[in-house]
């Protein structure tokens, strides 16, 4: 049991080094040997779960039996806790999937081995990540993950654009690899240690100075540019776009949850600092941006996996602006978002494989009625979309719901009009997602059959099987999430909150007294959200109810009065003659209006920032190191001044 | 006179993303991201500097509380970032040449078939 | 290494060279595995051995030209060795699991001399010996416009023996 955490990230590498080696020779061998890679590591983390969830315990593994010598941690270690095993589920689950779904995706490309071997290192990186209780550990699985990612993305290099997506993550990923490199020099120059928990506890006792400072400030755009926050989402986008659906879901599932788990560790533990309306406002900011410009750049994609990678950023936003509240309703969202997003964003990613796996285009303005000729994958599109808008009742509307709960009542109770303008954001955010949907499931599934994909056949069963685990798992955890906060939320929550407990189990009971670290005072947390699935029933009814009035209230005779809609919904435009088509449609001889033509009149009368948003993801490496330049100033300067 | 040593990795760091902005060559580009990679590196091991102090490497006999000598752990970091970024220097030098057999150009201005 | 291999056709025949790199040959691999057998005591290691081994290809190259290379390497068998060499790593360090102890922990067998550490050092020594010599061949494969460059986006290069 003590040895599981490395036991499982070994399997993982240990499997990826046999693949290479026994793979080139047999087909089924590699199989044997993915499969069992991908679920050990399931397994070991499920039987984690009475030690760490339900007993509270954390697990610290000393690499060597190097213990810590006179209070000083000397060795590296593997410290398992809530926090860390909650991500471990939810990324060995992610792997496990994509690895199943592997089998039959990648049937049309050669150099499988090549494939298996970075997939599981891929794996094992990101999983070492977040078990890892060493700052260098954290950085050199950055580096590895970062590395095997670029190469997967490049993988299918005929594909255009593959090579280029790949630089340009390498050449960007780079920067913010080298963040975290020197945010954990300068932390070491200023503590003389790696270990988190030691460095959580001589961070409290000895107190910020410029340095530490400056080394937050680069762990947090570091971890940020890992989670593609907003001035690295171009990167995620050209990532997905090329990459094969398997990795688009580790890029998006997995990659992106590491930088997640590094600003929640960087903020709760290692710096303490959650409760500091500064820190509030950098991690709420980034993340409120993210979500909208992403969720308003997927309007313009033409692409479905690019239009799906600009989502997944947006929901990271969600995810990153909960953990900013500092709250414990907060955290609690921001983790439940962060699984539910991993499930809801792989199922789609997996839908759109499939899509390309049968008909080998993933251009939104070609495809269409698909949904005739592949109904079961159809269906998984609606739950995933369903999902990812926060439709009832599936997941991402209860944690959505947290998170508005969240970020209100942190507004409120802190009377601090921001935290509602976050609220407000993200409301409006999950509005226009729902649209970007609408119009993804119109221009793919729904409308005419083009000629060419007539005989387009349903994926095969090995395909769907992935999918449907993806979609029971978004249906679970939307209408039991009460069991998930109770059984899943609620501990990893204490987690975050416990740093006595982190850092007592790491260097030995009272260390952490000694440091000045006191406890959150906030034993045994439950993270509770009011939701119930009557009161979604009511607002049901209320939106269906406005919907018909609006209806009514726009019969053709009032068409010049305007459109009576109340100022908070930003997808109302003002309905005269000009804007008419994007209410009606045409006129029914077109009545089969294009999948990126749907929301032409909201595209009209924004013109401008899509224009000024369509310019400024140039495509130029330039631009994009930039960007991460400027914020990795930013974030200096605001951290260093403010802080 | 690590002062001089602090001010040296962060020019080369400036230096390094100074020359991913503005140069527009694939090559110039992984020059940066190399330039960016030697300033931390120097950072961390000026970090791990004692002035005065012996390489160190001791017999458990040799090592009394007197011994002083300077910082093994960056020495050690430093060594596996040279050889994380020598990595991200082969891989990426790799891409570019495949780059300039699909593209036919090294010019980031023409490399952005993916955009908005 | 650049301004030489531009030109290999020319070192082909030129003799000096090839005897300098006949001899110089044993003893470039020869310090490598100096280097990397007192890794544990002394400046030095797996890594730093591994790369001194891996670079006397250089040699080969210099006196015998790419072909000859490519003729005295399998490139298959080298990436064989690295997996082997990975997995040796692995299970030395595993056997810490078996006995009850941590991963990575360090016998010492007082006996022979020997301890775990030592060994992991050489199977580190001989992975780099591995990787680096066929990125080597690999590079040495694009500068000889005879060859085909060999040039997956994809390779192991991403462990990093900490």
């Amino acid at each position: 049991m003590e040895n599981f955490p490395i036991l499982a990230i070994m399997t993982l590498f240990v499997c990826a080094f046999i693949v290479s080696l026994v793979g080139r020779r047999n087909a089924v061998v590699r199989n044997v040997v993915v499969t069992i890679a991908v679920t050990v590591p399931l397994v070991m983390m499920l039987c984690l779960i009475p030690t760490v969830f339900i007993d509270g315990e954390t697990i610290v593994y000393w690499l060597g039996n190097w213990a810590p010598e006179a209070d000083w941690a000397i060795g590296i270690c593997l410290e398992v806790d809530g926090l860390s095993l909650f991500f471990g589920l939810v990324v060995t689950v992610a792997v496990f999937v994509s690895g199943l779904y592997s089998f039959t995706y990648m049937n049309h490309d050669d150099s499988l081995v090549n494939y298996y071997t970075l997939f599981l290192m891929l794996s094992g990186s990101v999983l070492g990540l977040v078990l890892s209780g060493d700052l260098f550990n954290i950085f050199v699985m950055i580096e590895i993950m970062t590395f095997t990612a670029v190469a997967l993305t490049a993988f299918r290099n005929t594909y255009e654009g593959a090579l280029e997506g790949a630089f340009k993550y390498l050449a960007v990923g780079s920067l913010g690899s080298t963040c975290v490199l020197l945010g954990v020099a300068m932390l070491y120059s200023q503590l003389h240690t790696l270990n988190l928990a030691q460095v959580a506890a001589l961070l409290s006792s000895q107190g910020t100075n410029p340095v530490t400072i400056a080394a937050f400030a680069f762990l947090f755009i570091g971890f940020g540019s890992k989670a593609f926050l907003f001035p690295f989402q171009p990167l995620a986008a050209d990532a997905h776009a090329v990459a094969p659906a398997s990795i688009s879901l580790m890029i998006s599932g997995v990659l992106t949850k590491c930088g997640v788990y590094g600003i929640i560790r960087l903020v709760y533990v290692l710096y303490q600092n959650y409760d500091q309306p500064i820190v509030q406002y950098l991690v709420t900011g980034f993340g409120a941006i993210s979500m909208f410009v992403c969720v308003t750049m997927a309007f313009n994609q033409h692409n479905f996996k690019r239009l799906l990678a600009f989502h997944s950023i947006s929901q990271v936003g969600y995810v990153i602006t909960a953990v900013g509240l500092g709250s414990i309703l907060g955290v609690g969202a921001g983790l439940y978002h962060a699984m539910n997003h991993t499930i809801f964003k792989g199922l789609l990613f997996l839908t759109a494989g499939a899509v390309q796996h049968q008909t080998g285009s993933l251009d939104l303005d070609r495809l269409g009625g698909l949904g005739k000729r592949m109904p079961k994958t159809c269906l998984l599109f609606l739950i995933g979309a369903a999902s990812i808008s926060g439709l009832p009742p599936f997941n991402g509307f209860a944690s959505k719901w947290m998170i508005y709960q969240a970020a209100f009542l942190h507004g409120v109770t802190t009377g601090n009009f921001y935290f509602i303008f976050i609220c407000v954001v993200a409301l409006i955010t999950s509005v226009l997602t729902l649209a970007s949907f609408i119009k993804v499931a119109q221009s793919v599934f729904f409308g005419q059959l083009p000629e060419e994909y007539k005989d387009v056949e349903e994926v095969p069963l090995t395909m769907r099987l992935p999918m449907w685990v993806l979609a029971i798992l978004c249906i679970l955890t939307g209408l039991f999430p009460d069991f998930i906060q109770e059984k899943l939320l609620t501990p990893a929550v204490n987690a975050v909150f416990n740093v006595v407990g982190y850092i007592d189990t790491a260097m030995g009971t009272g260390y952490a007294a000694a440091s000045g670290v006191t406890a959150a005072g906030i034993e045994g947390i439950a993270v509770t959200g009011t939701w119930s699935p009557t009161s979604w029933l009511m607002l049901l009814f209320c939106i269906t109810c406005a919907v018909a009035i609006v209806f009514l209230l726009a019969s053709p005779d009032d068409k010049q009065k305007g459109f009576p809609v109340s100022s908070a919904d930003e997808t109302a435009q003002p309905l005269d003659a000009k804007y008419e088509p994007f209410f009606s449609g045409e006129e029914a001889v077109y009545s089969q209006v294009g999948g990126s033509d749907l929301f032409w009149g909201f595209k009209h009368s924004w013109r401008r920032y899509f224009h000024f948003m369509h310019d400024w993801h140039s495509g130029i490496v330039n631009d994009y190191a930039l960007y991460g330049a400027v914020a990795i100033a930013f974030v200096l300067l605001f951290c260093i001044v403010l802080l | 006179m690590m002062i001089v040593n602090y001010i040296g990795a962060f020019a080369l760091i400036v230096l390094g993303i100074y020359c991913m902005v503005v140069k527009h060559n694939l090559i110039k580009t992984v020059i940066g991201i190399g330039l960016v990679d030697y300033g931390a590196n120097l950072l961390i091991v000026s970090a791990g500097f004692n002035d005065g102090g012996t390489a160190p490497i001791f017999n458990l006999e040799e090592l009394t509380q007197s011994s002083f000598f300077v910082d093994p752990v960056p020495q050690a970091l430093t060594l596996t970032s040279i050889v994380i970024g020598a990595c991200t220097t082969a891989m990426s030098l790799c891409l570019v040449i495949m780059i300039h057999e699909q593209y036919g150009t090294l010019d980031t201005r023409k490399i952005r078939r993916l955009n908005g | 290494m650049t301004p030489e291999s531009n030109k290999p056709k020319m070192h082909r025949k030129d003799v000096i060279v090839r005897c300098a790199a006949d001899v110089f040959l044993p003893l470039a691999c020869m310090f490598g595995c100096y280097v990397v057998f007192h890794g544990s005591s002394s400046p030095g290691g797996g890594f730093q051995g591994g790369v001194l081994i891996a670079s006397a290809i250089l040699l080969v190259f210099l006196g015998h030209g790419g072909s000859q290379v490519k003729d005295s390497f399998s490139s298959r068998l080298l990436h064989s060795s690295e997996t082997i060499a990975e997995i040796m790593y692995v299970v030395i360090a595993l056997l810490g699991v078996f006995t009850g102890l941590n991963f990575c922990f360090n016998f010492v067998f007082a006996g022979f001399e020997m301890e775990t550490s030592i060994l992991m050092n050489d199977a580190v020594g001989y992975h780099v010996m591995a990787g680096i010599t066929c990125l080597l061949i690999l590079m040495l494969g694009v500068l000889d416009p005879e060859e085909e460059g060999g040039d997956t986006p994809s390779d192991g290069k991403e462990d990093v023996s900490k």
